[in-house]
């Protein structure tokens, strides 16, 4: 009896997924990377999907044609459950988000929130939590139209490329949505996520307001790759600021994201390069005697000396030396910090660094009083910047 | 055209080696009387016989006389005294084929007391002794060997039992009375193993073991055994331990492989596409471009075919074998492909099954495994991964419940003896084991009594 039950049950719960979850693979139509754009605050959502083509993957037989690899449909709804049903009705074939692996959001909706595009990803049953965020210089269905990527087969795994792959990125870090998410919902946190444009727009605007990118390639060839161009600052779900360069460096320093390599201007007239550097970065909370809380932003890093300009003099015979190398780093750093965090803190009023936080896990009572106006407050506390800085591999290179 | 007419020279070495062959006379009457003919027509040493006295003196026609001095102007001494030996012959071999088919494995298993070796005669009427004649019409003779004081008294009666129990017309090879001793006649699995090839029965007597020796089969039956010994081969004990250890590894992959490739590619691609890397599921799906088949009817269209020339190669004469194994792999797969019929991936799904099939040592239990297959590949085409959860389940339930004379077909792994397994997966090198793996529950001798008849056993041996 308790076998025939046992054959009963067990053969019941086959039927829990069953047939219908069978779907050809020839049938459904993958979605690399979506786009969303949207014109005015609660206008409609301009959809993009990016989905792979069949046939155009390089390795097989038939992948060697001139055709793309990936093809774009748009389309726009008002809310953002319904991005898919427009598409449907001139797709053959069912379109799948378990492949997704990136979403760009356009510059002039993130600037009127992102939230609802937040709680689609997060809610859809096939997404991944785990997918990148960017958001787009302009436009993200220019950017995922017009870029060509030269080395991947699409903009799709560029961008997943220009996250993982590299050394760098130099001025941006990957944000992935579950993240970017955990981050909003945070209370005294505000999320930040990597920039993206084509780069020849990117250089372009780069040139027109007199900033000089150090790292500029000029081959027209690659105009339409995707670049990374900073850091996109949210305060809550809407987006406050754009940093490029420096400034975005700055913030990975603090954020404790630095990766990569870095030039110190030292000794003059020369540079050291220093690489593979390890950056941990703590924020802190004190409270003075004024009652006042006081901001301590706390960043250690630690490099391997890469590259130094003068061959001759031999570091590891010369100690005082590495010190100096270790100073200039750390003036160096503490400038570019200092430079960008007024800029977040005073002008964006973003608390990317995450003090509100720390400041409501260690004094509950206070944080409870002020957290309604906490972004305001935080625009006018004292900030203190302590760098620590450490060099290895000082040794002399034959 | 008249007969043409030889002239015998032999040479001085080639006369000593036929005055040899003469005298010692151990070679076969026949060499012996060609011999004679070839040094009485010898002209080396003076005026030879004619053919007809030659003929009278050594009591053969003269035709044969000339027959053998025309063989040894064409073919040398060699030629003259010797048959030709036929090459391999021109008959489909045998289904079950360790390569090495050691027909002589009767005679190298231990002999009865009081012989030095075994002879056909001396099987036969052993067996007559011990009563067990099989088959009305055949009366074939079945020889039960075990080593006394090693395999358990409970054990050999139950196998003799079996065998006295047998009613049969006709028995014309151990597979015929298999069936009788079998444990689990529902199952596909065997209880039984089978091999030609004596250093396999010898270690399975030393480890207390029985063996079924049928006149007249290269294949002698073992019994007790488990899943684990089927998937062990003799040439696991003749390599080092470490490089053992791996490929004893690798055959319980390819049992997993052989079991299942080809519903876990059913699986994934219709019902968990998320699981599959992109480019590799975008490459798969261009394969399946305008396929017309659901994945399931290719992969079983494609199985089905192999099966087919799997079969068909077996009974092919070896001189066009591989040629034919080529066609039917190379062109007909390609040609599906092109065709748009099956897509590529599949060909690779099918032909990993293939491989790792032909990797379990044991014909049948591979075949077992292979039936499994296609009940797997039903599941899995029905309710993906979960479904092929399910048909695991119940292939080691099946496994589990299955016992061999009295030993559970899991051991050591169900019942866990974690003190058996030093011959499982590891094989622990030969100065680190002493054991006997079967241990029926009611083992008539403790281990201390077998390891001392071990040491006898070596002793005399030595």
């Amino acid at each position: 009896m308790t076998r025939l039950l046992l054959i009963v049950v067990l053969t019941g719960v086959l039927f829990l997924p069953g047939c219908w979850d069978r779907k050809e693979i020839d049938h459904i139509a993958f979605v690399l990377t979506y786009g969303v754009d949207q014109e005015k605050p609660g206008d409609f959502f301009h959809f993009t999907h990016l989905i792979g083509k069949p046939g155009m993957q390089g390795a097989g037989e038939n992948g060697n044609g001139s055709d793309e690899a990936y093809y774009i449909v748009t389309n726009k709804s008002k809310a953002s459950s319904m991005a898919m049903a427009g598409i449907m009705d001139f797709t053959p074939r069912e379109m799948n988000l378990h492949h997704t692996s990136n979403v760009v959001l356009g510059e002039q909706l993130a600037r009127n929130g992102v939230e609802e595009i937040l709680d689609r990803g997060m809610r859809c049953r096939q997404c991944r939590p785990t997918i990148n965020v960017f958001v787009a210089t302009g436009s993200a269905r220019e950017l995922l139209q017009l870029s060509k990527s030269n080395l991947n087969l699409n903009p799709s795994r560029a961008l997943v490329g220009l996250m993982e792959d590299t050394e760098g990125p130099f001025t941006a870090f990957p944000v992935q949505l579950i993240d970017f998410v955990k981050t909003f919902l945070a209370e005294g946190l505000d999320p930040v996520a990597p920039l993206v444009g084509l780069k020849g727009d990117v250089n372009k605007i780069a040139n027109d307001e007199g900033e000089n990118d150090e790292n500029q390639s000029e081959n027209p060839s690659d105009e339409q790759e995707i670049k990374i161009n900073g850091l996109a600052v949210f305060r809550d779900d809407k987006l406050v600021g754009l940093l490029h360069g420096e400034e975005a460096r700055g913030i990975l320093w603090g954020m404790g994201k630095k990766k990569g390599r870095f030039v110190i201007d030292y000794p003059s007239p020369g540079k050291t390069t220093i690489s593979n550097i390890s950056n941990k970065s703590r924020a802190k909370v004190e409270i003075n005697d004024l009652n006042m809380p006081v901001l301590i932003l706390e960043v250690e890093a630690k490099g391997i000396l890469s590259d130094w300009s003068r061959l001759t003099e031999r570091i590891d015979i010369k100690p005082h030396l590495a010190d100096t190398i270790r100073q200039a780093m750390k003036e160096k750093i503490e400038k570019e910090i200092k430079q960008v965090a007024l800029v977040v803190q005073k002008e964006l009023k973003a608390d990317v660094f995450g003090f509100g936080q720390v400041l409501s896990r260690n004094h509950p009572e206070i944080w409870k009083e002020i957290k309604d106006d906490w972004n305001e407050l935080y625009s006018i506390l004292d900030l203190k910047i302590i760098v620590k800085t450490e060099i290895v591999g000082t040794g002399f290179i034959r | 055209m008249p007969k043409k007419k030889y002239v015998i020279k032999l040479t001085d070495y080639e006369r000593l080696e036929l005055t040899r062959i003469i005298k010692t006379g151990t070679s076969p009457a026949k060499v012996i009387s060609r011999a004679n003919i070839l040094l009485a027509s010898d002209s080396s040493l003076g005026k030879p016989l004619t053919v007809a006295e030659t003929a009278e003196r050594f009591n053969t026609t003269p035709t044969t006389v000339q027959t053998v001095r025309t063989e040894f102007a064409k073919f040398g001494l060699h030629g003259a005294l010797y048959r030709k030996k036929r090459e391999t012959p021109p008959v489909p071999p045998k289904v079950d084929g360790n390569l090495e088919a050691y027909i002589i494995s009767i005679s190298c298993s231990e002999p009865p007391q009081g012989y030095e070796r075994w002879t056909l005669r001396l099987i036969a009427d052993k067996a007559v002794e011990l009563g067990h004649i099989v088959g009305k019409n055949t009366k074939t003779s079945v020889m039960v060997g075990y080593i006394d004081g090693l395999a358990s008294e409970e054990l050999c009666q139950e196998v003799i039992t079996r065998i006295n129990n047998i009613e049969l017309d006709a028995v014309l090879d151990s597979g015929y009375i298999e069936e009788y001793l079998d444990d689990n006649p529902l199952s596909p699995f065997p209880s039984i193993r089978f091999t030609e090839r004596p250093d396999t029965v010898a270690a399975h007597l030393l480890e207390g073991g029985v063996t079924i020796i049928v006149n007249g089969s290269p294949q002698v039956l073992m019994a007790p055994t488990t899943l684990n010994s089927l998937l062990q081969s003799g040439e696991d004990y003749y390599q080092r331990y470490q490089v053992v250890i791996l490929i004893r590894l690798m055959r319980w992959l390819a049992v997993f492989l052989s079991v299942s490739a080809p519903s876990l590619y059913v699986a994934f691609t219709t019902f968990h596409t998320e699981v599959i890397p992109t480019s590799l599921l975008l490459q798969i799906a261009q394969g399946r471009e305008g396929i017309p088949y659901p994945a399931f009817a290719e992969v079983l269209f494609m199985d089905i075919a192999f099966e087919i020339l799997r079969e068909a190669s077996l009974r092919m004469p070896q001189n066009i074998g591989p040629a034919i194994s080529i066609v039917g792999v190379l062109v007909i797969g390609d040609a599906a492909v092109r065709g748009g019929l099956v897509s590529p991936i599949m060909i690779v799904v099918v032909g990993i099954t293939a491989i790792s099939n032909f990797a379990i040592p044991t014909t049948n239990l591979a075949n077992a495994f292979r039936y499994w297959r296609f009940i797997m590949l039903a599941f899995a085409a029905s309710f993906g991964l979960l479904g092929l959860v399910y048909g695991w389940l119940w292939l080691l339930l099946d496994l589990a419940a299955m016992k061999s004379f009295g030993v559970p077909f899991l051991s050591p792994f169900a019942p866990l003896k974690i003190e058996d397994w030093q011959d499982v997966i590891l094989r622990v090198p030969w100065w680190s084991k002493s054991k006997s793996p079967f241990k029926t529950q009611k083992q008539a001798h403790s281990k201390s009594n077998i390891s001392k008849e071990l040491d006898k056993l070596r002793r005399n041996k030595k």
